[in-house]
């Protein structure tokens, strides 16, 4: 496996990762990149409010699909001790209206929505978020290291118009796992009735 | 003018808008249905109820369920003032069901309808201009510049008659720079369509919006100004409004989202009851 160490991009997905439904983060990559060799790509299980499939990470993909060579989620790795149910999903939907079975080798739990990435490499790389602002939806527009306040832990990216420089350390994140997302790139899922 | 009026009786009118609030299918996300806090819908139900008093009323979409709101609390004397009578446009079919529903229950059926309708369509023929006011809380556009208050705005003036008031409802919030954009093009649509603008109500709603729990809504109230009786042309959107409807590249796909639960009828499918067993 590679290490990436990628310039800094106009705009990415950003996810602060870590342990999850009663797996080490170590265990996830490794079932992660087993269902990459069966399936040729991964269901990135998440959840919460600030990267819907439909309204964020879809249309924040395809509008800058055109200018950068392939959108990437950076992810920053944390201590978690999140402890969510492992409900396990059946069904995946880019619409949410035509519903297909999650392909075979595929594992996702736990989760909302996915998105669907190429191989997790690590990465070497600092974002600096005042450079950044949100890309897409309701928020566009604010400072990537305003919003990154509170409970927000995820989001779409794209460089600020503006200069910005900040000495504060606090806003500069770790890249310490890099993912190119792919076609559909995020997808609601849905368990068993 | 508000100073004239008596004031209201909190407790019962909370309590009123609470009929309403259990009645109401959950919101679903996917279709950028997000619910109005329960103390601004009093506040708005009491606002419609002074602006469309003794008004037949059509509501363009309407999933916080004003229309209920502002019908239930004026019949139980809650409120003064209140609309002839109301119609709900919608085109998910739970809300139309729930109130349906509610307008059975507690004795409102006569005043309060709804059909199922979805904007991307053309109107139907028998609903053209027979409305003497509007209610519209579109999709607000952050991606599109308005577009999707345009689309919902267009059907609402075909459903009005040349002397209509109408009432719509959009993002107001300093703090969210698309808001300013959307505000200026919605006011030239209104302008440009025969409505003038006679009070904006800035920072009036807030909403359960886990993403921008801080966005808030104002309402603009219109009145028409020079409008004439025109012969039945409505027409579907155009493909291009139906790609940013949602936002830049979030496109609008489903007509209907139908009720499984037939307004309640049938049992909720969001759980299961597992038996006791004592061995």
């Amino acid at each position: 496996m590679t290490r990436m160490n990628t310039q800094r991009p106009s705009a990415f997905i950003f996810m602060k990762v870590g342990n999850h439904a009663g797996e080490t983060f170590d265990q996830i990559l490794e079932r992660k990149r087993r269902e990459l060799t069966v399936a040729g790509r991964i269901f990135w299980g998440y959840g919460g409010f600030s990267c819907h499939p439909i309204h964020h990470v879809q249309p924040f993909c395809r509008m800058h699909l055109q200018k950068e060579n392939g959108i990437y989620l950076f992810m920053e790795s944390i201590e978690s001790h999140a402890v969510p149910e492992v409900a396990q999903a059946t069904e995946f939907s880019e619409d949410g209206i035509k519903w297909q079975r999650i392909p075979q080798g595929i594992k996702v739990t736990g989760s909302r929505y996915a998105l669907i990435l190429d191989e997790v490499r690590p990465g070497d790389l600092d974002i600096h978020l005042h450079e950044y602002v949100v890309g897409v939806g309701r928020s566009r527009g604010r400072v990537a290291a305003d919003y990154l306040r509170g409970h927000v832990d995820k989001g779409c990216f794209e460089k600020s118009p503006e200069d910005r420089v900040s000495s504060s350390d606090v806003a500069q994140k770790h890249i310490s796992y890099i993912a190119k997302v792919k076609e559909p790139f995020a997808v609601l899922l849905r368990g068993e009735e | 003018m508000n100073a004239a009026r008596r004031s209201i009786d909190l407790r019962e009118s909370l309590n009123a808008i609470s009929d309403v609030v259990v009645n109401r299918p959950p919101p679903i996300r996917e279709f950028d249905q997000i619910y109005m806090k329960v103390a601004d819908m009093l506040l708005q139900a009491d606002y419609i109820g002074n602006l469309f008093d003794h008004r037949n009323v059509v509501f363009v979409g309407d999933g916080d369920a004003i229309a209920l709101c502002v019908m239930h609390l004026h019949k139980r004397g809650l409120i003064e003032r209140g609309p002839k009578r109301v119609l709900v446009l919608d085109f998910d079919e739970r809300v139309v069901n729930s109130i349906k529903e509610f307008a059975r229950q507690f004795g409102l059926s006569r005043i309060v309808s709804a059909r199922l309708y979805n904007v991307a369509e053309a109107l139907p023929k028998r609903l053209w201009q027979q409305h003497e006011a509007f209610y519209t809380n579109p999709p607000y556009g952050s991606g599109n510049g308005g577009t999707s208050v345009e689309a919902f705005l267009r059907r609402a003036f075909e459903l009005c008659s040349p002397d209509a008031l109408g009432c719509v409802v959009i993002a107001d919030s300093v703090g969210y720079p698309w808001c300013a954009e959307v505000l200026a093009n919605t006011q030239r649509f209104l302008l440009d369509n025969g409505f003038a603008i006679v009070e904006v109500l800035h920072g009036a709603h807030t909403y359960h919006l886990a993403d921008a729990p801080d966005l808030k809504s104002c309402n603009i109230a219109v009145k028409s100004c020079g409008r004439k009786l025109q012969s039945y042309q409505s027409q579907p959107l155009d493909g291009v409004t139906l790609l940013d409807f949602y936002g830049r590249a979030a496109p609008l796909k489903a007509r209907y989202v139908r009720d499984l639960r037939r307004g309640g009828k049938y049992p909720s499918r969001d759980y299961k009851i597992e038996p006791l067993d004592l061995g």
